[in-house]
């Protein structure tokens, strides 16, 4: 952080009380993200003045983290957009009336309806924000007579997918649970940057004498503490799970009664894994066996174990079938359902509003037909929205998302929206999505209307409750739709129950209808506080009731292979894009993993244009192991070119010893106007199921710019 | 310490402690600060993970200190200490813009502002602290690794790698890693060496240029004063001027110009107080004498004497500093006050044997120092300065040789007082990270070429 402060401040004289009472209200921070911290909003002459932690909230009691505290400076940032934006010839983008952006929307959307059918717009959405009213938009696209979206997810679904196949459901244990365990596994999770008041919990879990493993490529921020740190190669994960659990099996360290009861297809699976030596995956992975046997040590002799699975190491191309063999290492010692005990990859026990939940609810319709065209892979964006037919793509609106920055394949994307009629963007910051539009409408902000979110980390339902009116001209999306359905002549009663009039009173209705399928849970109640969602398990599991088919934890899953074609036990195969494989076809052209993880400066792509955050992230810089750098001939600060066939950046290497050979990495998020994203790089191609998005598989050549 | 009922402090567990800079953002916004600036800041011990010595963060601000250097050295008296918290509060209305307390605190808590000419700190939210809550920065911790308490009850240890250890007193405590905290080197790692990324110092020629000008002239004036030669040689006027030229140069670096008559409030224990006040007698009594108006015979005496005693508190000044590797730096003013006073005194023998001393003290830093060579600087200094200037000085005949000579001499000086300047580093949190960690790199080195490595 820069240490210069200066000049008067920001709030002019300063108070002589700096705590003289302000109005307080509670609310909560919607962003995609494990915290899901319940805030207490201080609010002083209608401005945000400070931002407390909601102690009610057991998993984040502390204080929100850096970013949660720099929505002061978000608010009222003067980057901020306040009024509709119309691009000009010139590429430049000019304040316009939203009478005429709402009265040239119009036009557009008519003109393409009449000429290519309603299917022709695309409605592209993505987890820039959580709430009921973000069913608003599918409500309204579908009033307005069809469209096209996509299926999948970026984030999260083959992890999901695999738990779900093995488990029943996405659910585990409750987040101060953590304490309780005596070995903690963190794969391919930071909780140190990605969800730091989970690093409260290990803490107190490691003072009791806990032991903690971390394996990632990188040494990371939470690998500081630990016990065990294992470097494998990335998406290699899956052949040190199979080692683990033939170690396990061969010294008959396994919980022969909770197999009895609860797991299907063990003996199978043992047969599988009888090849799985420690020296095999050691090979893979390229790490030392002893640490191989390290680890298996651990689970044979600690107990309660928890094993918790990161999202980042789920986006290779055989990462399903890797979560399945990790979540068959508790299943075979009987870690599951007990305190201390489980697999933690997401906990979807808060939402209670999904009549199916995700990843189910990503994939596309088993049958088409119906107003929503669900045929574009979130991962293959890009390239399906160029190649899509009958009707093809005229019209794009993107909210609660940055595809561009965000999505693998960013010239593909770029390519797809600029070969669009129209564009329009609702947006709080002039991002590189923004930047394509031809219409940008300025968005709310979480302090500027109510809604009701969950989480997937804790089991808290809260209210984002409206505390600041919206600043400038901006407006929530329920009401720009609001206005839109007027000039499109959707009646009000068509409207009714989906598309909430413009008022706070009509959003509060809508939340309470919506939480009148629950039981005993108010909106009043919410207002203090965060409520846990009504029929969850603290300990997940506890009851030793799977949904799978089988009842039972399915290491044999049927389901997997006839959904995904994958082996119907976890398996190990090289992923996507691997040193390996390439090596024999193509002479190793593209030699070094990059690495794109998520830093505690970001959410994905928001936060880092503040100042507040910048001040600890000036600039994109490529991590590279010293070893690596020397054999480039690259220094610190020393401009590099990161590439492929697909794309290519420029950025500062910073050599660093803690990251594997082989491997490169440079955090996700930034925009290509603020240095470059990493998408230009990665591939446009799905997991091996869930329909997740494997841009993780990216092989690059890194050359100095001379 | 006096007056302060119960010492309040901060303690920072660094099992707990990620870095994540919440307290910095918390800070901010607490106190109206820039977006990007805080009173708060994260010094990451070993950020290049050099394989097999941990990692931890030091998440600092003012320490608040029972023995502040800043209060102690402040020469205008701004600082104070709250009773009731302990808290040491900067009054910015009181503050001249010196800077001195940026070079006296170890912990780099204090910092100029160079559009207001002030210096700001971190206040421990002492407000807020009077009002029953903890400082924003404790408050706001995301992991509970920032807390606020009696210090003398705080559990934890004073001190921690990467934190300078002074006799300030700082009220802070830390809560250290676990034993087996780092994790254990791969196979795959190399030996490795803290890279060389050396830190900014406060102190530099280009920011301090206007000290160069004032401590030499005033050198110059004291030696011309004391040679007893400064009534046939100086006239009133142009002594005048030149002491003008000093203390002009010696305000030109405050941010606040106007307050600079603070600077002598603090003559009890700041050697800048006396330093000013020293200056300010120096300039009148050698005036004075200078005048012949009913100066006493002993006043040109006298104003030596003060003019010496105001060299030494000159040099005193930059107690709070150090040059990396030496005790004596060759460009102190006391030593070229003497050069001067025996040059202009014509006592050949003494100028040689101080010219000689000070040559000594040049070289060793070179030799032994952590300083930086500099060669042209050097050859300027040595062969110019102390070699061809003096032996012009002393052999030539024609006065324009002569002159040639002494100012090479006097080239000599102003090179060695430049680098007196460049060479100056002050303690600091980051400075004493890389000494620690190259010390920690050295001992694991010698620990594993001694025994195999067990866990």
């Amino acid at each position: 952080m820069d240490r210069r402060s200066g000049n008067e401040g920001r709030g002019g004289a300063r108070r002589p009380h700096p705590l003289t009472p302000v109005p307080v209200f509670t609310t909560a921070c919607p962003r995609n993200c494990y915290s899901t911290c319940s805030f207490r909003v201080h609010v002083e002459d209608g401005r945000l003045r400070r931002i407390e932690a909601h102690p009610g909230n057991r998993a984040a009691p502390e204080g929100p983290c850096l970013k949660g505290l720099a929505y002061v400076e978000r608010v009222s940032s003067p980057h901020r957009i306040l009024h509709p934006l119309r691009r000009t010839p010139g590429g430049d983008f000019a304040p316009v009336s939203w009478n005429d952006a709402l009265d040239e929307i119009t036009d557009q959307l008519v003109r393409i309806r009449e000429a290519h059918g309603p299917q022709s717009v695309l409605f592209y959405k993505a987890s820039g924000t959580k709430g009921l009213l973000n069913q608003v938009g599918p409500a309204f696209w579908s009033l307005f007579g069809g469209y096209t979206t996509t299926y999948g997810d970026l984030c999260w679904p083959a992890g999901l997918e695999a738990s779900r196949l093995t488990l029943g459901e996405n659910k585990h244990n409750a987040p101060w649970d953590m304490e309780n365990a005596r070995l903690i596994v963190m794969w391919g999770k930071n909780p140190a940057e990605t969800n730091i008041h989970q690093g409260v919990f290990v803490e107190r879990a490691l003072e009791r004498g806990g032991r903690l493993v971390v394996i990632d490529p990188r040494r990371t921020e939470t690998a500081e503490r630990a016990h065990l740190l294992i470097q494998p190669r990335p998406g290699t994960d899956g052949a040190i799970a199979l080692a683990v659990a033939h170690l396990l099996i061969r010294d008959g360290a396994v919980d022969e009664h909770f197999i009895r009861n609860h797991v299907l297809g063990f003996d199978e699976f043992a047969d599988s894994v009888r090849t799985c030596s420690p020296e095999w995956a050691a090979e893979i992975a390229e790490v030392p066996v002893d640490q191989i046997e390290r680890l298996a040590e651990l689970f044979r002799t600690t107990r309660p174990a928890t094993i918790n699975a990161g999202f980042g190491m789920q986006r290779y191309a055989n990462s399903g079938q890797t979560i399945r063999a990790m979540v068959a290492l508790l299943a075979v010692t009987g870690n599951i359902g007990k305190p201390g005990a489980g697999w933690i990859f997401a906990d979807l026990q808060s939402h209670v509003f999904d009549a199916v939940k995700d990843p189910v609810a990503s994939f596309p319709p088993a049958e088409s037909g119906g107003a929503a065209r669900v045929s574009i892979s979130t991962a293959r964006l890009g390239a399906e929205m160029l190649t899509t037919r009958d009707p093809v793509l005229k019209f794009a609106w993107v909210e609660r998302g940055n595809p561009v920055t965000q999505n693998p394949d960013t010239n593909t994307v770029l390519r797809a929206f600029r070969s669009l009629d129209f564009r329009v963007v609702v947006e709080q910051f002039l991002t590189d999505t923004a930047r394509e539009a031809d219409i940008v409408l300025p968005a709310k902000t979480m302090f500027e209307q109510s809604d009701v979110i969950n989480a997937y980390w804790h089991p808290y339902l809260q209210l984002k409750q409206k505390v600041l009116d919206p600043p400038g001209e901006v407006r929530p999306e329920s009401e720009i739709y609001w206005h839109l359905a007027d000039r499109l002549g959707i009646s009000t009663e068509a409207r009714a129950g989906l598309i909430p009039a413009p008022s706070d009173d009509a959003v509060e209705a809508y939340l309470r209808r919506h939480l009148e399928q629950l039981d005993g849970v108010t909106l009043e109640q919410l207002r203090e506080g965060p409520v846990m969602a009504p029929g969850h398990q603290e300990i997940a599991f506890a009851d030793g009731v799977f949904a799978t088919p089988s009842g039972r934890i399915e290491l044999r899953s049927e389901e997997a292979a006839n959904r995904w074609s994958v082996d119907v036990l976890p398996s190990f195969s090289e992923s996507a894009e691997s040193v390996r494989s390439t090596a024999a076809e193509d002479d190793a052209s593209y030699p070094l993993y990059f690495m794109t993880p998520n830093t505690k400066n970001r959410i994905h792509s928001q936060f880092n244009n503040l100042e507040s955050i910048r001040a600890f992230s000036p600039t994109p810089v490529l991590h590279m192991h010293p070893r690596d750098a020397e054999a480039r001939g690259v220094r610190e600060g020393d401009s590099v070119r990161v590439f492929n066939d697909r794309g290519s950046l420029e950025v500062p290497v910073r050599p660093v010893h803690g990251i594997k050979p082989g491997c490169v990495s440079m955090s996700n998020g930034w925009w290509i106007s603020e240095g470059g994203t990493v998408n230009v790089c990665s591939a446009g191609r799905e997991t091996d199921m869930g329909h997740g998005a494997a841009f993780h598989d990216n092989l690059v050549r890194v050359e100095p710019v001379r | 310490m006096s007056g302060v009922r119960v010492q309040k402090g901060f303690q920072l567990d660094l099992n707990l402690c990620t870095g994540c800079g919440a307290c910095a953002v918390a800070c901010a916004i607490e106190n109206e600060l820039p977006w990007g600036t805080s009173w708060r800041w994260i010094e990451t011990f070993n950020p290049d993970r050099l394989p097999g010595l941990p990692l931890h963060h030091l998440s600092l601000a003012c320490n608040h200190c029972a023995d502040a250097p800043c209060m102690e050295h402040c020469p205008a008296l701004a600082y104070t200490k709250d009773p009731v918290t302990g808290a040491v509060l900067l009054d910015q209305g009181h503050c001249i813009g010196c800077k001195y307390c940026t070079w006296a605190c170890p912990y780099d808590a204090p910092r100029y502002e160079p559009q207001r000419g002030v210096v700001s700190k971190c206040t421990f939210c002492h407000e807020r602290q009077l009002e029953g809550h903890s400082p924003a920065c404790v408050s706001q911790c995301p992991t509970g690794a920032l807390r606020l308490g009696d210090v003398e009850a705080l559990a934890g240890s004073a001190g921690v790698a990467g934190f300078p250890s002074t006799e300030a007193a700082p009220s802070i405590r830390f809560v250290p890693l676990r034993g087996d905290a780092a994790p254990e080197p791969n196979p795959w790692d190399q030996p490795a060496q803290v890279p060389p990324r050396p830190a900014a110092s406060k102190i530099s020629l280009a920011s301090e240029w206007p000290l160069v000008v004032f401590t030499l002239l005033s050198a110059g004036l004291v030696g011309a004063i004391a040679s007893a030669a400064g009534r046939a040689s100086l006239s009133l006027p142009v002594f005048l001027a030149a002491a003008g030229l000093a203390g002009g140069a010696s305000t030109l670096h405050l941010g606040r110009k106007l307050r600079a008559w603070r600077a002598l409030l603090n003559l009890r224990r700041s050697w800048l107080s006396r330093e000013a006040a020293l200056f300010l007698v120096f300039v009148a009594g050698s005036a004075w004498h200078l005048s012949g108006i009913g100066a006493p015979d002993w006043m040109g005496t006298a104003s030596g004497v003060l003019g010496f005693a105001l060299l030494y508190a000159m040099d005193r000044v930059y107690d709070v500093t150090r040059t990396p590797g030496i005790a004596v730096h060759s460009g102190r003013v006391l030593l070229t006050g003497m050069l001067a006073a025996t040059v202009a005194a014509g006592a050949t023998a003494a100028w040689m044997g101080i010219a000689g001393l000070k040559a000594a003290l040049y070289l060793q830093r070179k030799w032994r120092g952590g300083v930086p060579w500099r060669p042209s600087w050097a050859v300027v200094r040595l062969a110019g300065g102390l070699l061809a200037g003096p032996a012009l000085f002393l052999m030539a005949a024609s006065p324009s040789w002569v002159a040639t000579g002494l100012a090479l001499l006097v080239l000599g000086e102003v090179v060695d007082r430049c680098e007196f300047y460049q060479d100056l580093t002050v303690p600091a949190p980051v400075r004493q990270a890389r000494e620690d960690l190259t010390r920690m790199l050295a001992a694991r080195g010698e620990a594993l070429s001694g025994s195999s490595r067990t866990r």
